[in-house]
């Protein structure tokens, strides 16, 4: 049992090329940020830097895409000076699009098959989920008595409203915007409270694209 | 009583909370399929990691499949089959 003081940040990363392009972007296909990307991704670090409110963060993860590195990248003065070393890990990636890494995002299968992987290689909604809630779960784990910011993609985010609270299927209706925060955080008995979700403050406009 | 029925009837107590389409008091029938009993993806998820926790097992990514997750005895069979590798 923990105390409570701990933070958990989940930061959606910056417009990516492949937002722009529309295509799935996984880890063959990212591009990195787009020139929009790269401004939401400093006027966050900038925000941040102005309020200190990470100033004393104590780690940092990021996905294996490109636009996730790129945008811990840009924030990590923000964070202890930038003496935070990103970590970086696949459990924290986008879906797993396999064969149809790179491909238009009109090409995703349309129908509700839940155990039907997106592609040859993929991961089917349900195992995109579970991977989901279980790295969440381990992150908040990590997060006890401490502040741990997480660069991350749209579907992890939204499934944290599901794994930390009792949101449900309303919860996929509404994608966050790049490089918002959605903070939680730790209370008594490992429960967890939501206590910012996709705050864009610093940005003029959220952008809201629907994959990443 | 086998060990397959002791975890049949323990993943009958943990799919009942799901069974949005099972009136109350009405019996459970194992072979019915979760579809029909109401259980949807997100209460799927939830299924999942009841038995998961219950059993003390991970479920592996190749068996979040249709033919594994149909009925209750289907999720049952594989629960037993799972603990089964455990004890060898």
């Amino acid at each position: 049992m923990t105390g409570g003081h701990g933070r958990l940040v989940l930061i959606r990363h910056g417009e990516g090329v492949i937002n722009r392009t529309g295509v799935l972007g996984g880890h063959g296909a990212c591009l990195g940020l787009s020139d929009s990307g790269r401004a939401q991704a400093a006027a966050l670090r900038d925000r941040l830097l102005g309020s200190g409110v990470l100033a004393d963060a104590d780690a940092l993860f990021t996905s294996l895409l490109p636009r996730a590195i790129e945008t811990a990248a840009v924030i990590s003065p923000a964070l202890r000076g930038g003496a935070v070393v990103p970590v970086r890990e696949c459990e924290l990636c986008d879906v797993h699009w396999g064969d149809l890494d790179g491909a238009p995002v009109t090409e995703l299968p349309v129908d509700n098959n839940v155990f039907q992987p997106v592609a040859r290689d993929g991961e089917s909604w349900l195992v995109f989920e579970r991977r989901c809630r279980r790295v969440v779960r381990r992150l908040a784990a990590e997060s006890a008595g401490r502040t741990v910011v997480v660069v991350t993609h749209n579907g992890i985010i939204k499934s944290s409203l599901r794994t930390l609270g009792s949101a449900g299927s309303e919860a996929d209706h509404q994608d966050v915007a790049f490089t918002s925060m959605t903070t939680w955080a730790e209370g008594l008995r490992d429960v967890w409270r939501l206590t910012a979700y996709d705050d864009h403050a610093h940005l003029p406009d959220p952008a809201r694209l629907d994959v990443g | 009583m086998t060990t397959a029925d002791i975890v049949l009837l323990q993943v009958m107590g943990l799919v009942r909370p799901h069974t949005k389409l099972l009136e109350p008091g009405e019996e459970l029938d194992p072979e019915r399929e979760l579809l029909d009993l109401g259980v949807d993806s997100f209460s799927l998820l939830e299924f999942i990691t009841d038995v998961e926790t219950k059993f003390g097992i991970m479920i592996p990514d190749e068996l979040l499949n249709p033919d594994t997750f149909r009925s209750t005895a289907s999720v049952s069979a594989a629960v037993a089959e799972l603990l089964s590798c455990g004890e060898e």
